[in-house]
């Protein structure tokens, strides 16, 4: 009875001591520290090209408008140039105008003058003729 | 013919220097049409037109100083995103130059703040 109880015990202890295993707990890893720290400045690289994608996005909008902006005065400047080229062609039109005018004012003197003359000839004739009639007459 | 001429020379030559003379009078006091006012009216519509298109320009000039105003304040904003840009950029270069001098307790926390565990 004594050895049976001591080989129950026995029994009993070596088959707990069987059981006994090493858990090991899978939420968790451990690494490094130089592997912690590479991944510290991967992060940091992350963080800055983030933000640096935020303010390039950013300048990117802002060129657009401008380039939009930049239309909008070429398309004015545009306009400008061809309202020019009509002020340039009426200025034009004008100067031609009173050239034609001015041609027409010299013409009128010439042919006052010649005017003058023809009623001082006629005049002439008119007198001579009464002489004439009055004297040999 | 000729003693026709010779009998009436006097008649003739009176006749035909009277027709000279009613025509040149008729050609001296003809009065020339006068292009004056059509002139006139033609150059006030000329300038009428100028002048339409000189005010255009002038609504052009001031469209386009608003334009350029809008671009300055574009370009403003876009030498702020660059400087913003460079400032960031040099935080996060001191940040690197740190980050190898890191103890291991250092790497731990900032771990640990960064994933909240």
């Amino acid at each position: 009875m004594k050895n049976t109880l001591f080989l129950l015990f026995f029994m009993v202890s070596f088959v707990s001591f069987s059981q006994k295993e090493t858990k090991i707990d899978t939420n968790q890893i451990c690494f490094p520290s130089n592997v912690g720290k590479q991944i510290l400045l991967d992060l940091n690289e992350l963080d800055r090209l983030k933000e640096n994608k935020i303010l390039t996005d950013n300048e990117i909008s802002e060129l657009e408008k401008k380039i939009v902006k930049q239309d909008s005065v070429i398309s004015k400047l545009e306009q400008k140039d061809a309202n020019n080229q009509l002020i340039v062609k009426g200025v034009e039109e004008k100067y031609k105008l009173v050239e034609e005018d001015n041609k027409d004012l010299r013409n009128k003197l010439k042919w006052s003058g010649i005017k003058s003359s023809i009623v001082e000839g006629i005049s002439g004739l008119l007198m001579a003729t009464f002489v004439y009639i009055e004297l040999f007459k | 013919m000729k003693t026709f001429i010779k009998k009436y020379h006097n008649q003739l030559l009176l006749v035909l220097l009277t027709t000279l003379v009613v025509f040149l009078l008729i050609k001296v006091f003809t009065p020339a049409p006068d292009k004056s006012e059509l002139l006139k009216y033609k150059l006030n519509e000329l300038d009428t037109k100028i002048n339409g298109l000189k005010e255009i320009q002038i609504q052009l000039d001031d469209s386009i100083k608003v334009y350029k105003l809008e671009i300055k304040r574009i370009d403003e904003n876009i030498d702020n995103i660059r400087s913003q840009k460079t400032v960031v950029n040099n935080y996060y270069e001191n940040k690197a130059k740190e980050i190898p001098g890191m103890t291991n307790k250092q790497v731990d926390s900032t771990l640990r703040k960064r994933y909240n565990f």
